[in-house]
């Protein structure tokens, strides 16, 4: 049994230890947000973030979140960054099959609470470790680009 | 279900190891375990061990505790420039996040990044055991001692890998230390080749130059027999050694064709790196 904060709520998991986070978030939490890609750490569709930092849940085990906070895309949806992030995506057209697009939320949120004012070689270096087969990444950069000029003081 | 240990300090962990022996595993970041599935009956999870993330530096040594992750050690001023720069070049943020120096020394891969300049740094590998009494002991082991092949290397079944520690000499006061890292891509690329090179001309002489090939065999190269013949040449005269040099490398190096690149273009691109490396020198 291992106890974490998910989303803001202390929960245990029954799971083995060894089990990978994405599958207790996934299979025994019914969250899914975090999607699986590649499964190997390669492209950022399961990011998450531990205490407050950028995971790829596929790749750790659930014995390396006990006792840590876990934040899911779910646990963001409801703040103000969320909504902005949001917003921005859809205006900068930055969406197309949307199955990168939880991870790359993540990605942003957690390179914006470290540099909230990235330049754009920081937004793809915070986004490096997330694969898009459909955009081409330049609209997802804009989107991010527009989010730190609109939120400021937000992060 | 797997045993899962959670120690809170390097002598628990020490004494779970020296009961359960080979029928565990060690885990830090899982950054490679995870990938390729390992387990055990009894799984270590070591990152919840405060005592093994520190930084700290003696007279001679700088000391890099196992719990520190990439993301951790690029902040940290503490730590070589070189070094820094090469883990800024790892796989991608969220990777930084959990992967460590020492996990990627215990995994051993021939593409692991931080190993040439390890070995051009001479970093000792410090290993953490309890013998029979409960008594701590440590072994100081060289890389390239510690390191014994393709994921494989010298440690013993009731040991733990506590730190890395990198001789100050190797750093500072150098003049030029340089590291190229050629992958596919900038970010998430396992590395075709990776060179470090370390040089310290003093009174217009080459007093001391470490050379390090990664990628380019089961363990890092590198060729203290001809560095010993460099040392001591005069920067004026290196542009004419400079021939008899490479062409000792080509000599040794016998890189392997695989899916991420070829035998021929391996050693061309080292050999470029290493000329490069010498023409800066003498600059
Ligand atoms: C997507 C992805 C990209 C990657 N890109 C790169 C890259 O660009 N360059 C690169 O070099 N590597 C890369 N790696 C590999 C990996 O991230 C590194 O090797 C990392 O440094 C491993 O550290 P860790 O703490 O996660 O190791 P773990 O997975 O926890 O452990 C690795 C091995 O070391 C052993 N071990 C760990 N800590 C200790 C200890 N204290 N004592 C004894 N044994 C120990 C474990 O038992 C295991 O065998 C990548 C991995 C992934 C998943
Ligand atoms: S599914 Fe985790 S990184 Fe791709
Ligand atoms: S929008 Fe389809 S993968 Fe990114």
């Amino acid at each position: 049994m291992v106890e974490f904060t998910l989303n803001g709520r202390k929960i245990r998991s029954q799971m083995s230890p060894d089990t990978r986070l994405l599958d207790v978030l996934r299979g025994e939490f019914g969250l899914t947000g975090p999607k699986e890609g590649c499964g190997e750490g390669e492209c950022g569709a399961c990011s998450v973030l531990v205490d407050g930092k950028l995971f790829n849940s596929c790749i750790t085990p659930l014995a390396n979140v006990r006792g840590k906070t876990v934040v899911t895309l779910e646990g963001f949806r409801d703040s103000e960054e969320y909504k902005l992030l949001e917003k921005c995506f859809a205006d900068a057209g930055a969406v197309q099959c949307g199955f990168c697009i939880p991870g790359m939320i993540m990605a942003s949120e957690a390179l914006l609470l470290r540099v909230p004012h990235p330049t754009e070689e920081e937004i793809r270096e915070g986004l490096s470790g997330n694969l898009c087969r459909c955009t081409g990444y330049n609209m997802i950069i804009n989107a991010v680009q527009m989010a730190a000029e609109k939120g400021d003081g937000l992060w | 279900m797997v045993k899962a240990h959670y120690p809170e300090s390097l002598n628990e962990a020490l004494t779970i190891k020296a009961e359960k022996k080979d029928q565990s595993l060690l885990v830090m970041g899982g950054s490679d375990v995870m990938v390729v599935h390992k387990t055990a009956p009894d799984v270590i999870y070591l990152n919840s061990i405060a005592g093994l993330k520190y930084v700290e530096q003696t007279e001679e040594y700088l000391r890099i505790g196992a719990g520190c992750t990439y993301a951790e050690l690029i902040d940290d001023e503490l730590v070589p420039g070189i070094l820094r720069d090469t883990m800024r070049e790892i796989a991608s943020p969220a990777i930084r996040n959990v992967g460590t120096v020492v996990g990627n020394i215990c995994n051993a891969s021939p593409a692991g990044d931080t190993l040439p300049v390890l070995y051009a740094m001479d970093a000792v590998v410090v290993a953490a055991g309890m013998d029979d009494n409960g008594k701590k002991i440590e072994r100081r082991i060289p890389i390239d001692k510690f390191i014994l092949g393709v994921r494989k290397i010298d440690l013993r079944e009731n040991e733990i890998v506590s730190a890395v520690e990198i001789p100050r000499s190797s750093y500072e006061g150098m003049t030029k230390l340089s590291h190229t890292k050629v992958g596919a891509r900038k970010a998430e690329a396992i590395a075709k080749l990776s060179f470090a090179g370390i040089c310290k001309v003093e009174n217009g002489k080459i007093a001391d130059i470490r050379i390090a090939f990664g990628s380019v065999g089961i363990t890092v190269l590198r060729q203290r027999d001809i560095e010993e013949m460099i040392a001591g040449t005069p920067v004026s005269e290196l542009e004419g050694k400079k021939a008899d040099i490479l062409a000792r490398y080509a000599e040794v190096l016998h890189p392997i064709s695989d899916q991420r690149s070829t035998e021929g273009y391996r050693k061309k691109v080292c050999l470029n790196l290493l000329e490069d490396f010498l023409n800066n020198i003498c600059e």
